[in-house]
């Protein structure tokens, strides 16, 4: 009764542990910079930890400029505390890097930047990563190559029209190995995402544009790491619809949007950390 | 023009392997030669053109040399963020083809007229300009930008444009051409407008004047040891381009020597600021903006009585 179970338990407990890591991290480097886009890094960082620690995720060596193979494109490029924080943990740069995040002369910007270890392309104006994923795919094809290329989107990002343009391209031209995992918190910057513009049924407008869609809770590892292996073994274009909360992990910052561009004071770090259990 | 750069391109590609050619929906049958010989390097990328753009980008990354295709105005205006952050920030070898720029589709309306791309494109950091006089100066010019690998706007004509040249000239980016040495004055041409300004001075010399032309196919980075040199020789300036008088070759010049105390009188001719209305056709819109051949004649004669 034991084995297999609790060994998968314990598998995605360990993903569990890192992520409360990567949280507590990406809160402090926020908090010691009084930067924005706390609860948009948040929202993603199980998705982030999923993709880069799970056993179907991606490899080593993403994003190796000198040698482009398996890529991931944080497309959502705001959430790069979170990104950043991961790859230090993946040993891309070190802490003492990661603890420049924001600072002069350190080139961990707010946004990714291609000159950071571990970072392919500069995000951080919406809706660019998808057509990166699909040139990229697209050399692989000329190549005869078959590498993987993993997106994360935003919803609020699907508001850009160049989303769209990617999407048609990427299946039109009968592209390989893509797959976009899509942050839906169901908040952008100032408003409820599906208020602003008509982003629902998303399910629906990726399955429409030839995507192999799933719909996942965007926190459970498990899932994260199932639809890698489904899409390991029939890499379609794939898009993810991974619902998730924005602010996730920290109870006073869960689905509040005012942690859009809030940075925690003092008193609400301390909080926070003890909400993680980091000592 | 467009056609030499076919041609040429079709040439290129088939010793190097790495060029592939993206068109937004445009050349209907142009590029059936490059197809049919380069199965896997020609995409048909629809009217997409941000798409495109960091299509090219990703494919730059691949270590690939893209060139992206398509009418001047929808190269540059849609994609200016994609040419800016996806190709220019990391300084990709991508090649952005704007064919019919300046008035060449003087008579489709405003939504056609590509008289602000190189205002546009000029403060990106990284992004070198160049505009061929002539489909003689389009080759050696295509065959530098492609061994450079650097972002690179190559602003071209439509289709039988007059040449300048009657041979290959040898003309390298970065360095302006003197097709003319000349007196007391010399007009600055960029792209094919230059033919214009050819015509006119044909009629000055019946006149006694003998200006000078220059052929300032590499709008940046700007050959400013020629136009030290030019400034020395001719006290007369003029600076011709299809253009509006806001961003281009005009204003490069006029940004570089700012504060420099020149002595030069300078004359400008351009489309002006203001949008081109009931253009017609190119001729007659030239002819309203005056810089057509008669125009630009006129134009100097005056100037020179200043």
């Amino acid at each position: 009764m034991y084995s297999k179970f609790n060994v998968m338990k314990n598998k995605y407990n360990f993903l569990k542990k890192i992520s409360k890591q990567v949280r507590y991290e990406t809160i402090k480097l926020v908090h010691l910079t009084k930067t924005a886009h706390l609860g948009s890094s948040l929202s993603c960082i199980d998705i982030l930890v999923a993709s880069y620690f799970s056993k179907n995720g991606l490899k080593n060596n993403v994003n190796n400029l000198q040698n482009v193979k398996e890529t991931f494109i944080l497309s959502k490029g705001h959430a790069a505390p979170a990104l950043y924080a991961v790859l230090q943990k993946k040993k891309y740069f070190s802490k003492k890097v990661l603890y420049s995040y924001s600072k002069p002369n350190s080139f961990l910007e707010e946004h990714p930047n291609i000159k950071v270890n571990g970072v392919l392309v500069s995000s951080g104006s919406l809706g660019h990563g998808l057509s990166y994923a699909a040139g990229l795919s697209l050399g692989d094809k000329i190549n005869k190559k078959k590498n993987r290329h993993i997106v994360l989107m935003s919803d609020g990002e699907c508001n850009e029209g160049s989303v769209w343009e990617a999407a048609m391209f990427i299946t039109g031209k009968k592209l390989k190995n893509i797959m976009v995992l899509i942050d839906c918190n169901n908040w952008q910057a100032t408003e409820r995402t599906n208020k602003i513009l008509k982003i629902e049924p998303i399910k629906d407008k990726w399955k429409s544009f030839g995507w192999k869609v799933y719909e996942i809770n965007g926190h459970n590892f498990e899932s994260i790491d199932k639809v890698f292996n489904k899409f390991n073994n029939n890499p379609i274009p794939t898009a993810v619809v991974c619902r998730t909360i924005k602010g996730k992990g920290i109870s006073f910052m869960e689905d509040n949007n005012l942690w859009h561009y809030r940075s925690p004071n003092q008193k609400e770090f301390i909080s926070a950390k003890e909400e993680l259990g980091i000592k | 023009m467009r056609n030499a750069f076919v041609k040429e391109i079709t040439n290129i590609a088939k010793k190097n392997k790495k060029i592939v050619l993206l068109a937004g929906d445009i050349g209907y049958k142009l590029f059936d030669n490059f197809q049919k010989k380069y199965v896997n390097r020609f995409y048909n990328c629809g009217v997409a053109e941000a798409n495109m753009t960091t299509v090219a980008a990703g494919l730059a990354l691949k270590g690939f040399a893209p060139i992206t295709y398509t009418i001047a105005t929808f190269n540059v205006y849609k994609t200016v963020e994609q040419i800016k952050i996806d190709i220019c920030y990391p300084n990709l070898g991508v090649i952005i083809v704007g064919v019919g720029a300046g008035l060449n589709y003087a008579g489709l309306g405003s939504t056609h007229h590509a008289v602000e791309d190189i205002g546009i494109l000029r403060s990106i950091p990284n992004l070198d300009i160049v505009s061929p006089a002539d489909s003689l100066e389009l080759k050696p010019l295509l065959h530098n930008i492609i061994k450079r690998r650097k972002p690179t706007y190559f602003r071209i004509g439509k289709k039988g444009e007059k040449n300048i040249y009657k041979t290959v000239p040898k003309v390298k980016i970065g360095k302006g051409n003197i097709i003319y040495s000349g007196k007391k004055i010399c007009i600055i041409a960029t792209g094919n407008i230059i033919v214009n300004a050819n015509q006119a001075i044909l009629n000055l010399r019946k006149k006694k004047i003998f200006p000078g032309l220059i052929s300032m196919h590499t709008i940046k980075p700007l050959d400013t040891n020629l136009l030290n040199k030019v400034f020395k020789k001719y006290k007369y300036i003029a600076v011709l381009e299809e253009h509006s008088s806001i961003g281009g070759l005009t204003s490069a010049i006029s940004e570089h020597y700012m504060g420099k105390n020149l002595r030069n009188k300078f004359l400008k001719l351009n489309t002006g600021i203001q949008f081109i209305l009931k253009p017609g056709n190119q001729k007659k819109a030239q002819e309203n903006l005056n810089i057509s051949p008669s125009k630009i004649e006129k134009k100097i004669l005056h100037f020179l009585k200043t």
